[in-house]
């Protein structure tokens, strides 16, 4: 699936900046909005999100 | 969806104008003597008179008279809480967490400048710092929050 930053972030309802920074790893979502995101992609969470060394 | 206390966008503008409109009264009372102004109406006081005892818990209720220091005051309050807790026209969880983080930061420096005050300022220095400190929280939460903001903004534009 192709989206544009602008369009994913009006599908889940979030500024494109946002979406920006998730991308960069500059901010982490929320549960909400990590469902959401899956739910647009048609995948589980752990597909899109996973845990890093220092978390 | 989680609960948020936020003003709609729109009480931002009013905010401000509330607040330039406190600054003038400021100003004006501050350059003249507040009494050739001849502002006086009646206000209900809980406490008595400056040269009678008073406890906290006790209440005297009397009748004073107000000025225009209370209206400024309540302006400013009004002026500030519109300004700083309106939502943005976009508004989502990371301004959210920008706005926590800036009114964290901003309590904090506030609190500094409380414990600074109180060890090495006294007398009626003292209490006219206290009477500004509410109304700085809210200088500094604003200035950190747009500053935070806007860096926010400017790094994820591309």
């Amino acid at each position: 699936m192709d989206f544009t930053q602008q369009q994913l972030a009006e599908l889940v309802g979030v500024s494109r900046q946002t979406i920006n920074a998730i991308e960069k790893g500059n901010y982490v979502p929320s549960t909400t909005l990590s469902l959401k995101l899956a739910r647009v992609f048609s995948k589980p969470v752990e597909e899109i999100f996973q845990l890093d060394e220092n978390d | 969806m989680v609960k948020n206390y936020l003003f709609s966008p729109v009480f931002k503008k009013i905010g401000y104008g509330i607040l330039v409109v406190a600054l003038v009264f400021f100003v004006l009372c501050l350059s003249f003597d507040q009494l050739a102004f001849g502002l006086q109406y009646p206000m209900i006081s809980l406490t008595p008179p400056m040269d009678e005892e008073w406890t906290i818990f006790k209440f005297y209720p009397r009748l004073t008279q107000g000025g225009w220091f209370e209206i400024v005051m309540t302006l400013m309050c009004v002026g500030c809480v519109f300004v700083a807790f309106s939502k943005e026209k976009e508004e989502d969880e990371c301004i959210a967490q920008i706005r926590m983080q800036s009114l964290v930061w901003a309590l904090m420096v506030n609190m500094v400048l409380v414990l600074f005050t109180t060890l090495f300022i006294y007398g009626g220095s003292y209490l006219t710092c206290m009477a500004v400190y509410p109304f700085s929280t809210f200088l500094f939460f604003i200035i950190k929050y747009n500053i935070s903001l806007y860096q926010f903004r400017k790094n994820n534009e591309e």
